[in-house]
């Protein structure tokens, strides 16, 4: 390297710059960097809330899928169950079904066959059991039937001809024609002799009984509870599934159906108030909810005092939309846990008096304009406008002194992230209705607000102002993390065992300034009216 | 480990934390130095203003790769303007081979040379086509090889040895203009 050259990588190569104003970079340049490093920020903190969002939405929506799909499984095997104890408690023909728990304790027995007056489908049966009961060997028309009393047990079993599944249609049919068999009428007058309608129905021709009928009689007998009378639309229901030999057999022996059904029933109410019932047992649920939110501004008095006399004023028309998600877990049968994100978007107007001075002297030649740079007073703090007023007519060449008033709109987008604690304070089991407090808190983040001056009244007939061309600069001490307390309360109606409408009310107070500068600082307390629903997906 | 260097680590332990307070106390130490990087890359001070911009992005951007036991910061960071300079060059297509032939100045008072100051210096360099002052930049001041020069513009070894003497001779020419210049307003 020659002395040339050295001389160049020397010069530039000197570990102390001293800054010039040639080799310093105009504040632009901090001022791009700085705007992507607060963007970078923001876009980790935005990709955090919907990874956090969508992650929860998934979860919910496997959770829900899975629970659902569970759900129905598990009401299929009820009813399955249910009429599998109906079928074991009415025996089919054919077949030997031993009566035993959970089934009814019903004890069939055909002691005199020959005697019997049993249809011909008993003809071809076995019968095994040999009278046992003395009143049942009293009964002169060969079958009798035992409704279980309290110290009823069950001694023997009935047999009855067992169709084949293959024939099962034609045996049906034969069947149904059996059941009208005067025979049977006879029959039926010894086993149901105070059911007139049964009678009537089965010296009908019709086999299709009516389901008000069928449980009209026994409605009488069964216990009027609310819980019965939830299942009862079930049975009802699994009733009217079951082949017409069945139900033939069900109306024969309104005894035994009365027993099936107190029995099933017992089993099925058990499991039915237990999902009416708010479960105990620990599992996650799912909201969305939505509503308005009013914002008050709790403006310190320092500031307030301070502007008092420009007749500041900062909080009017400060309502928005509320919305959010959240994944909760119910602890027990009375606290739940819940997180998740909401999102609010506000519109607040505040305003203030000044004076200002117009001369025609110094308007803008080209629009006849007068051009401001002041400092708006705003619940957020002041900030920088930039706007214009222009003359529409023709004034004296005197400077002419405007009180006017200054009204500054701020919208303000606000994510958060709320974790509450609520109580149910109800525990009705039978009523669909519940209702709690919550405790909690938000961690906020504004992640959009801007300051724009609306309105300038001059109270000047040939002054006025053009919103749009005004320009006004957030104010510098905007944090805009901050943080609440929550309280509240809310009325829960169960729509499904797994879905709650939800109606309530949170009041939001801000224990962290959203602007400070010096002796001035405002904070934020909202009051969230909201319905939502609640889904509960999954039993832990 | 001198004291600089200490105060760098911990500016840059700072700023991976996210300390805003960092980043700016990081810019405000180095603008000066990494903004005459630039100068001497850009054709003009806005050019410079674009390249030192896209810079302290990157480097901040990427702290975190920072390795304080592999050097001082100053020079991490004076590498990665370079490479920032250096793609906008070759990305925005402003190198461009100089063929013309630059007349050789065989004597050229150095003397002369050591006088002038570091602005007119620089306003020396960003007279020269991009493709002198590329060249020039990276190997008489940058310290890069002709072999490096050659992979990174994707010419040969020869052209790049070729460049370098143009640009020595345009600027010696330059010096020439401004001591005869200077001459003339004293005498």
């Amino acid at each position: 390297m020659d002395r040339f050259d050295e001389i160049w990588r020397n010069s530039f190569q000197q570990d102390e710059v001293k800054p010039e104003s040639w080799n310093t970079p105009s504040p632009s340049v901090w001022n791009g960097i700085e705007s992507e490093l607060l963007n970078k920020k923001k876009r980790r903190f935005i990709f955090l809330l919907l990874f956090f969002g969508i992650f929860s939405l998934l979860a919910g929506a496997g959770l829900l899928y899975f629970n659902t799909f569970n759900y129905t499984s598990s009401k299929s095997e009820d009813i399955a169950s249910g009429l599998e104890q109906i079928d074991q408690s009415i025996p089919m023909a054919g077949g030997e079904t031993n009566i035993s728990d959970p089934s009814p304790e019903i004890n069939f027995r055909n002691e005199n066959t020959e005697g019997s007056e049993y249809p011909a489908a008993t003809e071809d049966s076995e019968l095994e059991n040999k009278p046992s009961h003395e009143e049942a060997e009293k009964n002169n028309e060969g079958l009798s039937y035992e409704v279980p009393g309290e110290n009823f047990q069950s001694k023997g079993n009935l047999l009855v001809e067992k169709s084949k599944p293959s024939t099962i249609e034609n045996q049906l049919d034969k069947e149904s024609q059996k059941t009208t068999n005067p025979q049977l009428r006879k029959v039926d007058k010894v086993v149901k002799n105070n059911s007139n309608d049964s009678k009537s129905l089965l010296n009908s021709n019709s086999v299709e009984t009516p389901e008000i009928f069928l449980f009209s009689d026994l409605q009488d007998d069964l216990p009027e509870s609310k819980e019965q009378l939830a299942t009862r639309e079930i049975t009802s229901q699994s009733v009217n599934q079951l082949p017409h030999l069945t139900k033939e057999l069900l109306l024969l022996s309104p005894a035994i159906l009365e027993h099936s059904l107190l029995d099933w029933e017992a089993n099925t109410t058990a499991k039915s108030v237990s999902e009416i019932k708010p479960d105990p047992s620990r599992h996650w649920h799912l909201s969305i909810f939505s509503g308005a939110s009013i914002w008050n501004q709790r403006v310190g008095s320092q500031y307030v005092n301070d502007l008092s006399a420009f007749d500041f004023h900062f909080s009017k028309n400060n309502m928005g939309f509320a919305g959010g998600i959240e994944l909760g877990l119910t602890l027990n049968s009375r606290w739940e846990i819940s997180s998740g994100l909401m999102y609010e978007s506000i519109e607040t107007t505040s305003g203030h008096n000044g004076e200002l001075s117009f001369s025609k002297n110094e308007e803008d030649r080209e629009d006849n304009s007068n051009k401001y740079d002041l400092n708006l007073a705003t619940p957020f703090g002041f900030a920088a406008t930039n706007f214009k007023l222009f003359r529409d007519g023709e004034l004296s060449q005197e400077t002419i002194q405007l009180l006017a008033d200054f009204e500054s709109r701020h919208q303000i987008k606000n994510l958060s992230i709320p974790l509450s604690f609520r109580v149910y304070l109800l525990q009705g089991e039978e009523s669909p209705f519940n209702a709690g407090v919550k405790l909690g808190g938000n961690l906020n983040y504004l992640f959009s607000i801007s300051n724009q001056l609306k309105n300038v009244d001059t109270h000047h007939d040939l002054i006025s102002f053009q919103n749009d061309l005004a320009e006004t600069d957030l104010s510098q001490n905007i944090r805009k993390f901050h943080l609440n307390t929550s309280a509240g309360a809310f009325v829960d109606y169960r729509v499904r065992p797994s879905l709650i409408a939800r109606l309530e009310y949170t009041w939001l107070k801000g224990l962290t300034d959203v602007f400070n500068q010096e002796d001035y600082f405002t904070k934020i307390d909202r009051h969230l009216f909201s319905i939502g629903f609640q889904a509960t997906l999954s039993e832990q | 480990m001198t004291k600089e260097h200490k105060q760098d680590i911990g500016l840059v332990k700072k700023a991976r934390k996210g300390s805003h307070k960092a980043f700016k106390q990081l810019y405000d130490k180095y603008q000066h130095q990494l903004f005459m990087v630039c100068l001497r890359y850009a054709k003009d001070k806005s050019q410079a203003e674009d390249f030192l911009q896209e810079s302290f992005i990157k480097i901040f951007k990427g702290i975190d790769s920072f390795d304080p036991e592999k050097g001082f910061f100053e020079f991490w960071a004076r590498k990665i303007t370079i490479n920032v300079c250096l793609e906008n060059i070759r990305k925005k297509s402003l190198y461009t081979l100089n063929i013309a032939g630059v007349e050789n100045i065989a004597t050229v008072h150095e003397d002369a040379l050591s006088m002038l100051s570091k602005n007119e210096m620089m306003e020396m360099i960003q007279e020269m086509p991009y493709g002198y002052k590329t060249v020039f930049n990276m190997y008489v001041i940058d310290g890069f090889s002709h072999k490096e020069i050659a992979a990174y513009m994707e010419i040969s070894v020869g052209t790049s040895k070729s460049q370098l003497s143009k640009a020595r001779n345009y600027l010696k020419n330059l010096l020439l203009e401004r001591t005869i210049t200077v001459k003339e307003s004293h005498g």
